[in-house]
């Protein structure tokens, strides 16, 4: 069965590659348009910032797009026969979040590390990783619970944004500390260690929230 | 051949405030069909998800076999719902689709493979489900439907969208299930149709 749910969310979540295109185009655009405006300040300034900026637009980008794979079963009516099943429906929505994480994320991810590397950042490959890897995570899991939070309401999109920001303020402040070191007073391995600790209790608890307000919208 | 009963006693349901559904009781067997019919806006989608136990608020009883509602694992097993969404992800294939809620129910690849030809969905297994007419999604909707070995079959408007084809192989398969103790109820507008199943009419009116 975890195979069947595996396969059904990835094929899901690949046939957005359209959205995710999209995300990652706009991603693009707007750190090059903010790189381009603070191109004019001193070297050790741009990369101080390079850090919280690159944070910053990654989670505004994620929030405003490929969130659709988390709504898609009330939608279209298979969460009803999910429920009746005896599928895992915690289990479905951990299996989600890592579709999103790994459709999504992990492209937007990847074009932050090579944002960062380009705008100065010298700290090992695998330290930005650790920050990386909790912290697109974490994103993914908030988005999930967030979307289905305001699934059917009129300003679902602008609710998204108002209730998903604060929950990531935390992440932001800490992701900040670990690759601007000069501007937090928080060791990066204190940082980090954050981080990974966030994301573990995020996908602990965030599918049993996933699965509650699911059935609770469905009604 | 076990024998279940399914009962709904008292039953009322609000929404938006107002009483929508007013005691409405019934009490079936196995091999016994009801057809829920009314005008539209009346409740009786909304009754369907009631008692499928989709959805929790209501006044009143409802029970399979012995098994109250709040057993939900256990009546959740025997229960099988298609409503008025297909149920099935418009971005994968039929034949994804199918395999999905085949897997999930442990659907024997005997019967997999009947409903497949039985429902004539052999030439449309590669074909996604958006590139799919209405009526074709309404038959890879109701084929997955029938793959769950279920005890109580709630079925929400189940020949809209179909053909003549479509609908005979329906109610070849309902005649089948019934003919096997399975307890069906039916929510339609075209009671002619399934007219020679029914053993019992519930109609809604205006509360």
């Amino acid at each position: 069965m975890i195979n069947a749910l595996l396969a059904r969310e990835f094929k899901n979540a690949f046939s957005e590659w359209n959205t995710v295109l999209t995300t990652l185009v706009y991603f693009t655009i707007s750190i090059s348009l903010v790189d381009l405006i603070v191109s004019n300040l001193n070297g050790s300034l741009v990369l101080s910032i390079s850090g919280p900026i690159t944070w910053i637009l990654m989670m505004m980008v994620s929030i405003h797009f490929a969130n659709l794979i988390f709504c898609r079963d009330l939608e279209d009516g298979s969460f009803d026969l999910l429920v009746l099943s005896n599928a895992p429906l915690q289990l479905l929505m951990l299996i989600k979040i890592i579709a999103h994480w790994s459709v999504t994320m992990i492209p937007l991810g990847l074009a932050s590390l090579l944002h960062l590397r380009l705008a100065g950042n010298e700290q090992p490959l695998i330290d930005l990783l650790i920050v990386l890897l909790p912290i697109t995570l974490t994103i993914s899991a908030f988005i999930s619970l967030t979307t289905l939070m305001t699934h059917g309401t009129k300003l679902g999109s602008l609710l998204l944004g108002v209730i998903v920001m604060p929950l990531l303020l935390p992440l932001l402040i800490f992701a900040t500390a670990a690759t601007s070191p000069d501007l937090m007073i928080i060791n990066i391995n204190s940082a980090s260690k954050i981080l990974i600790s966030f994301s573990i209790l995020s996908l602990v608890f965030i599918p049993w929230l996933n699965v509650f307000i699911a059935r609770e919208v469905n009604q | 051949m076990n024998s279940y009963k399914f009962n709904v006693t008292g039953l009322s349901i609000h929404r938006n405030g107002h009483e929508l559904i007013k005691d409405v009781n019934f009490n079936l067997a196995s091999s016994d069909c009801c057809i829920v019919y009314g005008t539209n806006g009346v409740g009786k989608s909304t009754l369907l998800r009631v008692i499928a136990g989709l959805r929790s608020s209501f006044s009143g009883s409802i029970s399979l076999k012995n098994d109250n509602l709040d057993a939900e694992a256990l009546f959740s097993h025997m229960v099988s719902y298609q409503g008025h969404k297909g149920g099935v992800s418009l971005n994968l294939t039929v034949l994804d689709n199918i395999r999905f809620f085949a897997s999930i129910y442990k659907t024997g690849a005997r019967d997999l493979d009947r409903l497949i030809s039985q429902f004539s969905l052999n030439e449309l297994l590669s074909k996604s489900i958006s590139a799919l007419s209405a009526g074709e999604q309404k038959r890879v909707s109701i084929v997955t439907t029938f793959l769950k070995q279920a005890k109580l079959w709630i079925l929400d408007e189940p020949s809209i969208n179909l053909d003549t084809a479509g609908c005979a192989a329906l109610n070849f398969e309902i005649t089948e299930r019934l003919s096997k103790g399975s307890i069906f109820v039916l929510a339609t507008h075209h009671l002619d149709q399934f007219q020679s199943l029914a053993t019992h009419q519930l109609e809604l009116g205006d509360v």
